[in-house]
């Protein structure tokens, strides 16, 4: 489902955010650099931004509440924006969590990192993040939607109780994601929000985008048959 | 001071398939009651003031380590204020992951011929049209009386109600909270036992 032609090669550092609209049939890998990956991930069709990530649909469409290689990523048109094309991390994804907040961050980590303090390395938090990230394509709180969380799970533990998973990715883990229409990415390097280690360190991420390919059928053989109907949603808005 | 029927300040039966709104008033108590059992109601809220401001499903379940809203919940805004809190639930646990149904995801669940049924979301879109609000406000929403068992691998479904003829939730409002309904349409699984029912709606002040 994608070619070896990489387009755009660059690092995303800790704390920071990040957007690009990744264009359909073009794939974005994500690389954990060290052994603390952690991110966060709102993301739109690009030429329609009220069509958006929808987790409820997407654990609900593929009856789990985690997520895998081959499951794909609706949309609340029925439509897929991405689809979860490589996993080496073995289902690091959280759909449960959302994301941190300046009061979030101050709890979790208690030694005060300001900017006045710490000048570039303070303690971002993904509210912050993605605000000033979404402000860049004149989208705002209303566009904030429950996060896709990357690199980190959360368990429900006695069918009910959430818990942070101590597993982290590898160095060199890769998740990439193959956008089935163009799609409005936004990613915030932050620790998970229920990290309670006390240490702000997200590793850096290296993002590569593939050059986009036209889809076969056959790119389709390993995914449910509701993924399926997905794709078909999705390519007859192509039409 | 007491609460029956008699002093309620609204009470209202909703039927089946209809969309609702309004405003609990900090202070009031809300009331939803299952009339015949196995419904599903799908609820958004807001604060009335501030649309902008909205039910965080993410905050809410993180914050109280658990996916279920049950007695105690505390409803999580958008901005990180409390907007509701459940006070009683007669039912025991009410579903946050689902969301709502909607003619195109019907069309991936359950066949692409399953466009064209009657959907929460179509209830919701009407909502926001004639409060002139934003679909970009619509969020997952919690399904009062919804039964999603989650398994320790991820396995979800939604599965027959365990609520009751008569059973309700009642929580008290924190700030001026707008309350968007959806008694929910749905025909093709059993988040209603696949015969939607009406609901009876009350509120009483403080």
């Amino acid at each position: 489902m994608r070619s070896e032609n990489i387009v755009l090669n660059e690092i995303l550092p800790s704390s920071v955010k990040w957007s690009k609209i990744i264009k359909r049939g073009q794939t974005i890998q994500l690389k954990a650099l060290g052994e603390n990956a952690s991110l966060s991930a709102m993301f739109y069709n690009a030429s329609n931004v009220a069509e958006r990530f929808n987790s409820a649909d997407t654990v609900k469409i593929q009856w789990n509440a985690f997520l895998n290689k081959n499951n794909v990523l609706f949309s609340e048109m029925g439509r897929v924006l991405f689809a979860i094309t490589q996993d080496t991390t073995d289902g690091l994804f959280d759909t449960l969590a959302g994301i941190s907040n300046p009061r979030i961050i101050k709890e979790n980590f208690k030694e005060e990192a300001t900017y006045d303090s710490c000048r570039n390395a303070y303690y971002k938090s993904d509210r912050e993040n993605f605000l000033i990230e979404l402000g860049k394509y004149g989208l705002g709180k209303k566009d904030m939607i429950p996060a896709l969380n990357l690199f980190r799970k959360v368990d429900v533990k006695g069918g009910s109780n959430l818990e942070l998973n101590p597993r982290y990715a590898k160095k060199g883990d890769v998740i990439e994601l193959t956008a089935l229409m163009d799609v409005l990415l936004i990613l915030s390097n932050t620790p998970h929000v229920m990290d309670k280690t006390g240490v702000y360190n997200p590793s850096d991420i290296e993002i590569s985008i593939f050059e986009s390919v036209a889809f076969k059928d056959e790119d389709y053989a390993d995914f449910s048959d509701e993924a399926k109907r997905g794709f078909q949603n999705t390519n007859r808005y192509f039409v | 001071m007491s609460k029956n029927i008699e002093n309620a300040v609204y009470n209202e039966k909703i039927l089946s398939g209809l969309p609702w709104s309004g405003v609990v008033k900090k202070g009031q108590t809300f009331r939803i009651v299952d009339l015949e059992g196995c419904q599903a109601v799908d609820t958004l809220f807001y604060n009335a003031n501030n649309f902008d401001e909205k039910y965080s499903p993410t905050d809410t379940i993180r914050e109280q380590r658990s996916i279920f809203i049950t007695t105690g919940t505390k409803l999580i805004s958008s901005d990180d204020n409390v907007m509701m809190e459940i006070v009683k639930d007669s039912c025991g646990n009410h579903d946050t992951l689902g969301g709502h149904c909607s003619a195109e995801s019907n069309s991936v669940r359950f066949g692409l011929d399953k466009k064209y049924m009657h959907s929460c979301r179509d209830n919701y879109l009407t909502l926001v049209g004639e409060l002139e609000m934003s679909p970009k406000d619509i969020t997952n929403n919690i399904n009062f009386f919804m039964n999603v068992p989650v398994n320790e691998d991820g396995h979800l479904a939604i599965e027959d109600g365990i609520s009751k003829k008569g059973d309700y939730v009642e929580m008290v409002a924190l700030m001026d909270t707008l309350v968007l309904i959806s008694n929910c349409p749905q025909l093709n699984n059993p988040c209603n036992g696949y015969n939607p029912t009406p609901i009876q709606l009350i509120i009483w002040d403080k």
